[in-house]
């Protein structure tokens, strides 16, 4: 299939007719549309899915698709047209597939017609018709036009030719591309055998006819068996479908605990410095406590006993008063203890505590008249004598204190110089790392992997239950065929039965066959594109549902890797090229069935967005080389990039030019 | 049933019928799918019909 040309007016903001013809050359297979953000190149893209399926993807009034200018110019009773036109040339046949919308206005109001469809035809010899001249009847004539867009491009295929940047995005990961890549690869018609021969339970199907067919003869225990034979093979149907549900469980669950500990292993190392910096946090709110107890008993016994706490102060003055005089010159021939007081008493009393008679002039008082002038107060050298006595043993009291509270403000000091020591740590911790929560990452993945094992449990008991709902078919088929087969209708119902099992058997197993076949082919296509477009070490794998993910070898393990948006672009269009590399030729086959598959065109709109320079050149390469046509709507500075790789493969080329936000030329 | 019953020669025909007609209409999709299956159930009785006689 080629796409010859696309004509146009009135679309959005094309409001001029204007026919664009892209190259159908096979030497230059690439047509470029080029023009910015908001140019319409989008618009374009969608003219192809309005004109072929009647519907387009807008964000915006996506059914109302008359040009602004036009629509806001027309007077009552007016009627204007938004036409699509597309030239396709497929097996030697030219179509030209017309799609016309009629807007009227009345009372200041525009509204659409519903949209009206035309093909016409010119086959090899140059013979001309339309699509549904020779049938009757209006419902045939739409029914043999859709029958031929069909034959062209079925409307489930388009998604896979006709790409905007969204889809782009999704093609590898949406989460069953199985029917696609089927009509794709040519596997739908041996998948559709299987379908209608169907089964002894479903009715509508070819055996299950052939099955009801048989005549009981009215016999209740054929249709005893019959009954059980149904009613287990429905029961196989919901487990079928129970087993479906919790596979997809388990996909979901496999898939979820793998990001999770790839999150863990990553984070390997960010987990020690988080493990260290939480010990930290740990031994500084330890420290802290006991700083606080250290400073509490400090305070306390700084300020709980008054009297002792004039030691604190006291202490650095005895110290010195004690040095002062020490080696201060006093004469201390007084007796300790002894006063003026002392000597004035005894000389009032007459007598001295030795018993001698004190009498003014006599000898005992002349000598204490000689003391007088040691004792306090004429004396300071008794009173000094006195004095260093007494603060001698104050010292004493006050330098244990002292000590006392100076181990303590010691202890507080290494405290708090631990604690800063450590918060210092935690901040250079915690600049390495962002504050990760691992606990909950942990938590969910336990949750996740009992959940998978409840899972997985349910899948096994569903199994065996499937097991035994087989063997009860098998023994009920038995029951039934030698209840019924004693008529000789009955014998050739099962004979057509019999050969009937034995081709849906048969296609069954070639459709495995093919499938298996077709999908290593694949990857091994989508692998060789992908090393011509990304310069790495990975590899892609597509799994039994067409999903493709990208791995890697680890100590001789596979692991999957992780993908930036430029990555996931270069993966997925590996894989769009390899499908329609493959879609385009015929898939090698060693028997009769041919699962010959048509070419398709390529439509991009911005397919570089996201990709690096490296990966806009290697793309715009292999494209043109894997299909039969390709037709790109590229921003420009995409374009400077894919130019020199791409340039000798263009046969065609336009800009689009915008004048306002509801007119776009093409020139 | 037996598999000994089954002519081979009427099980290639049949093959070859059921899939030409299933991949032209995998092209077409002219046809209803119950269409596909009275044409089937309909192309397996005629010719091992004829077979037996």
């Amino acid at each position: 299939m080629l796409i010859k040309s696309l004509k146009y007016k009135n679309f959005r903001q094309y409001k001029d007719e204007n026919v664009v013809e892209f190259s159908v050359d096979p030497n230059r297979n690439v047509t470029i549309i080029l023009g910015n953000n908001t140019f319409g190149k989008t618009t374009l893209l969608q003219m192809f899915n309005w004109c072929l399926y009647d519907h387009a993807n807008f964000n915006d009034n996506k059914t109302f698709l008359l040009n602004y200018d036009t629509s806001s110019n027309m007077f009552d009773g007016e009627n204007e047209d938004v036409l699509v036109e597309i030239v396709i040339i497929q097996d030697g046949y030219e179509y030209t597939i017309t799609r016309k919308q009629t807007y009227y206005k009345n009372n200041g109001k525009v509204t659409p017609d519903k949209s009206k469809l035309n093909i016409k035809y010119k086959d090899k010899n140059g013979n001309t018709g339309f699509v549904g001249e020779n049938v009757s009847g209006s419902m045939s004539v739409e029914k043999e036009k859709e029958s031929v867009i069909n034959l062209i491009l079925p409307e489930g295929l388009s998604g896979y030719f006709f790409f905007d940047t969204e889809r782009v995005n999704n093609v590898s990961t949406k989460k069953d591309v199985t029917e696609s890549v089927k009509g794709l690869l040519g596997l739908e018609a041996l998948d559709n055998a299987v379908k209608h021969l169907g089964s002894r339970e479903a009715k509508t199907s070819v055996i299950g006819k052939f099955y009801t067919a048989l005549s009981t003869d009215n016999s209740d225990k054929a249709d005893d068996a019959l009954q059980l034979i149904h009613e287990n093979e429905e029961k196989r149907i919901r487990i079928a479908k129970d087993l479906e549900s919790i596979q997809e469980q388990i996909d979901y669950f496999e898939n979820r605990r793998e990001v999770l500990e790839k999150k863990l292993r990553e984070s390997a190392e960010t987990r020690a410095l988080q493990k260290q910096k939480e010990n930290l946090e740990k031994q500084v709110k330890s420290e802290q406590k006991s700083l606080d107890e250290q400073r509490n008993e400090l305070l306390k016994s700084f300020g709980g006993e008054l009297s002792k706490t004039r030691y604190f102060f006291a202490e650095p003055l005895i110290e010195r008063a004690f040095k002062y005089l020490e080696h201060a010159k006093v004469d201390d021939k007084g007796v300790y203890g002894v006063n003026a007081q002392t000597i004035a008493e005894i000389i009032k009393q007459g007598h001295c505590i030795c018993g001698c008679e004190v009498k003014e002039g006599n000898e005992a008082f002349l000598h204490l008249m000689e003391e007088l002038k040691y004792v306090p107060p004429e004396s300071i050298g008794t009173t000094i004598k006195n004095y260093k006595k007494a603060i001698k043993q104050y010292g004493r009291m006050a330098a244990g204190y002292v000590e006392g509270l100076d181990s303590k403000i010691k202890a507080i000091s290494r405290s708090s110089d631990r604690i800063d020591e450590w918060q210092e740590e935690i901040t250079a911790i915690s600049a390495k790392i962002s504050d990760t929560n691992f606990a909950p990452i942990e938590e969910e993945l336990s949750d996740v992997k009992a959940r998978l094992k409840d899972e997985e449990d349910k899948k096994l008991s569903k199994i065996r239950e499937d097991d035994d709902c087989k063997r009860n078919v098998e023994k009920y088929k038995n029951i039934y065929e030698r209840l019924t087969s004693s008529s000789a209708k009955n014998r050739e119902i099962l004979r057509y039965i019999a050969y009937a099992e034995k081709i849906s058997e048969w296609i069954a197993q070639t459709y495995q066959e093919k499938e298996q076949k077709i999908r290593v082919e694949l990857e091994e296509r989508v692998n060789e594109i992908f090393a011509e477009m990304y310069s790495g070490h990975r590899t892609v794998r597509i799994n039994d549902k067409y999903q493709v993910s990208l791995i890697t070898m680890v100590n001789g393990k596979e692991q999957r890797t992780g993908e930036s948006e430029g990555l996931i672009r270069v993966k997925n269009f590996a894989f769009i090229a390899g499908l329609v590399q493959m879609a385009k030729e015929q898939i090698s086959s060693d028997d009769s069935i041919d699962l010959k598959t048509e070419p398709y065109p390529l439509v991009l709109d911005a397919p570089f967005s996201n990709a690096d320079e490296e990966h806009v050149k290697n793309i715009s390469r292999k494209l043109p080389e894997v299909a039969e046509q390709v037709i790109m709507f590229v921003m420009e500075k995409d374009w400077k990039y894919a130019k020199p790789v791409v340039m000798d493969r263009v046969g065609a080329q336009y800009n689009l030019e915008k004048i306002n936000e509801y007119y776009t030329r093409l020139v | 049933m037996n598999s000994n019953e089954i002519d081979e020669k009427v099980l290639a025909k049949l093959k070859v019928k059921i899939l030409k007609e299933e991949q032209d209409n995998a092209k077409t999709q002219a046809k209803k799918s119950s269409d596909m299956v009275d044409f089937i159930y309909t192309t397996i009785k005629n010719e091992v019909h004829k077979a037996l006689k």
